[in-house]
């Protein structure tokens, strides 16, 4: 089989707690023992491998896993020992062994969930409780029973004699005190994270000190009743004690459910979110997001402050979010998420997917005002050069027709004097034809682009716009003064075009224009009362006309229902 | 013979329009190509018509014949484009001008019926 080395170990222990189950069982029937007593023994060794190795395997990086195991094979190799019957020195060593897995317990309570003794003070009320432990052995005739072989290590009462004894039943209860105010301490002092985590052990633990504590003071003396029931409180203790350290280390892991939540949440959107969703995920509310910018390199807070990552308590660290191999921001965090880095890398791939939307979000935002302000200067740029081509065109072509014109006028009037009729009728359709071509020209130039409007402003240019429209209009004009050269073009094209259009495709036979400035906007409004059924089809005037009013940030709608004649109204920001 | 100023910065125009008006009767006293141009032409030839071009370099015909409309004897203007009255709005009404001819339209008479009405 082609396993992981520490899956091989697992698989390996997991063999040898079943080797040990099976000859300590053996072991039981052949000396006779009780099987029910048997098998409530061997449960409870079962219970901590099976419970140490499932940690173990879910939680790697947790020591609680191993330790848990551990505890569950000496209790199993214990009972191998204490029940073979070969002599006091294979008794001897199987009381040692008893006994090691209360300390293992302790050992696990103090350094959960990450195993790890971190403070002298543990360290030293974990050495306690190995040395009391043991020490009890010795002085204590924790193993006696009328049948058994002898206690090689026990100090009888003729030795050290009953203050040794005492003593050690003192130091047990320290140890035990000291071990339920550690316990005490971490939930004081843990994050939300560890809280959690400490949920199911704490209570736990804390029962089974109680129990061990009872039986001390009952050993010391205490006129408390040895009450068979304790017994039965006691093993329930110990089974609850692998179960609850189990679940604790799980806790963390059944988190992972509530990173879906939150991929789901983030990819709805709501990017100020962001913080709050990884809070709720990762079940910390304190956690921080910090933004990574390439220019100037650095990280920054959601508002763009700088922020440093070295800045942080003694509980709290920082974890990189990469996104495609490039840093996209980090999140500060919980050192107990440390102990999950499998729920931390998950929160982290969806809060790095987050962090890569916005910023792209702010990059389509930017773009988009990239292309509005474009979108703008190309509209003024296309007005310019029309105005250019109408100067140039009144300037140049229509001054020299002009003259051309008169010329051929005067012609024809001397002409017209001495004779030849031919000669006159052709000099008068000459002089006709032009007159022809110079309003065609004029009526272009004007088109391109009203020198009115420049000269005269908006009002100026929409009664000029009135005056020669073929339908009746009726002007309502609420915009004096000056604005910015593209609003004034806007609007002039919006009245022009919707006049254009009531004439040529509505038929209508009355039209009214309105204009008001107010709140830093134009409206402009052009009601007329013909056909309707107007819409700003790809290519028609009125999606030009749409075009240029949002290239200025307004915006332009067509009201026209067969039969009920057409509304345009335009909404233009005017500063 | 009624004396006439000619305002109009084309020289191909100011050509035509002095042949077009001395045909007609008028006699051409000078020409100007812009607006101060035309008023110092007013003070130093005393025109009695000025034909005055809406479009000019500096001021526009609008402000010149303001300007001419202060004078204690004011001459008559006819304000003159290549474009329509109505491009211009009200503005040709408001303007102190006798009137309006679109060069397409210019002739000696359609200049003295505007000069001497009836």
């Amino acid at each position: 089989m082609n396993l992981p080395p520490r899956a091989r170990l697992q698989a390996g222990l997991a063999v040898l707690a079943l080797a040990l189950l099976g000859i300590s069982a053996r072991l039981a029937v052949v000396g006779g023992g009780p099987l029910y007593q048997v098998g409530k023994e061997l449960l409870v060794g079962a219970l901590f491998v099976i419970a140490g190795l499932a940690g173990w395997a879910r939680r790697p990086d947790s020591r609680t896993g191993p330790l848990m195991a551990a505890a569950g094979l000496v209790w199993l190799l214990a009972r191998v020992f204490i029940w073979s019957g070969t002599g006091s020195f294979v008794f001897t060593v199987g009381l040692i062994l008893v006994v090691t897995p209360i300390a293992l317990i302790a050992h696990m309570a103090v350094g959960f969930p990450g195993g790890r003794i971190s403070s002298k003070l543990e360290r030293a009320i974990v050495v306690s409780a190995y040395l009391v432990i043991l020490a009890g052995v010795g002085f204590l005739d924790v193993g006696a029973c009328p049948d058994c072989p002898a206690n090689l290590l026990l100090v009888g009462p003729g030795g050290i004699g009953r203050w040794a004894e005492t003593a050690i039943e003192v130091a047990t209860l320290l140890s035990i005190a000291a071990f339920v105010a550690t316990l005490a301490r971490h939930w004081l002092r843990g994050t939300p994270a560890t809280r959690r985590m400490l949920v199911p052990v704490l209570p736990t633990a804390s029962l089974y000190a109680a129990i061990s504590a009872t039986f001390v003071l009952v050993e010391l003396g205490l006129p408390l009743r040895p009450v068979k029931s304790w017994e039965t409180v006691e093993y329930i203790a110990i089974l609850a004690v692998p179960l609850a350290f189990l679940a604790g280390l799980l806790r963390s892991r059944l988190a992972r459910a509530d990173v879906g939540t939150l991929v789901v949440e983030l990819g709805e959107g709501s990017g100020g979110e962001l913080r709050g969703a990884l809070a709720k995920a990762l079940r910390d509310p304190t956690v921080e997001v910090a933004y990574w910018t390439d220019d100037p390199g650095g990280y920054r807070h959601a508002d763009g402050q700088a922020m440093d990552l070295s800045l942080h308590g003694q509980d709290r660290t920082a974890t990189v979010i990469e996104r495609k191999g490039l840093r996209v921001g980090a999140l500060v965090h919980d050192r107990a998420l440390l102990d999950d880095p499998a729920l931390l890398d998950s929160v982290c791939a969806a809060a790095g997917l987050a962090l890569e939307n916005q910023r792209l979000h702010a990059e389509v935002v930017a773009r988009l005002e990239d292309v509005r302000t474009s979108r703008a200067r190309i509209v003024e740029a296309g007005d310019a050069e029309r105005q250019r081509v109408e100067r140039n065109l009144h300037d140049g072509a229509q001054q020299r027709l002009v003259s051309l014109s008169m010329a051929l006028r005067m012609a024809r009037d001397r002409v017209g004097a001495s004779g030849d009729p031919s000669l006159v009728g052709l000099l008068g359709d000459a002089s006709e034809e032009l007159n022809l071509a110079l309003r065609e020209l004029r009526e272009l130039a004007a088109g391109l682009h009203p020198p009115i409007l420049t000269d005269e402003g908006l009002e100026a240019a929409l009664e000029s716009l009135a005056e020669r429209s073929a339908v009746p209009v009726e002007l309502s004009l609420g915009a004096p003064g000056r604005l910015a050269a593209p609003v004034e073009v806007a609007a002039y094209y919006v009245v022009s075009e919707a006049l254009a259009n009531a004439a040529k495709h509505a038929r209508a036979s009355h039209a009214v224009v309105r204009t008001c400035r107010a709140d830093h906007q134009l409206d402009v409004e052009v009601v007329d009362d013909g056909v309707g059924g107007a819409a700003a089809r790809p290519g028609s005037g009125l999606e030009g006309l749409t075009d240029r009013v949002e290239a200025l940030g307004g915006t332009l709608c067509v009201e026209s229902r067969p039969g009920e004649g057409t509304r345009l109204v335009a909404h233009i920001p005017c500063g | 013979m009624p004396t006439v100023l000619i305002v109009d910065d084309h020289a191909g125009f100011r050509r035509m329009a002095r042949r077009m008006l001395e045909e007609g009767g008028f006699r051409v006293v000078a020409e100007a190509v812009d607006g101060a141009g035309a008023l110092a032409a007013v003070l130093e030839h005393h025109p009695e018509l000025v034909l005055l071009d809406v479009q000019l370099p500096d001021l526009d015909g609008f402000a010149v014949a303001e300007a001419l409309a202060l004078d204690a004897f004011p001459p008559v203007v006819v304000l003159t484009s290549s474009r329509s009255s109505s491009e211009y709005g009200t503005r040709v009404g408001r303007s102190p001008a006798r009137g309006f001819v679109p060069k397409a339209d210019l002739s000696g008479p359609a200049l003295a019926e505007l000069f001497a009405p009836g």
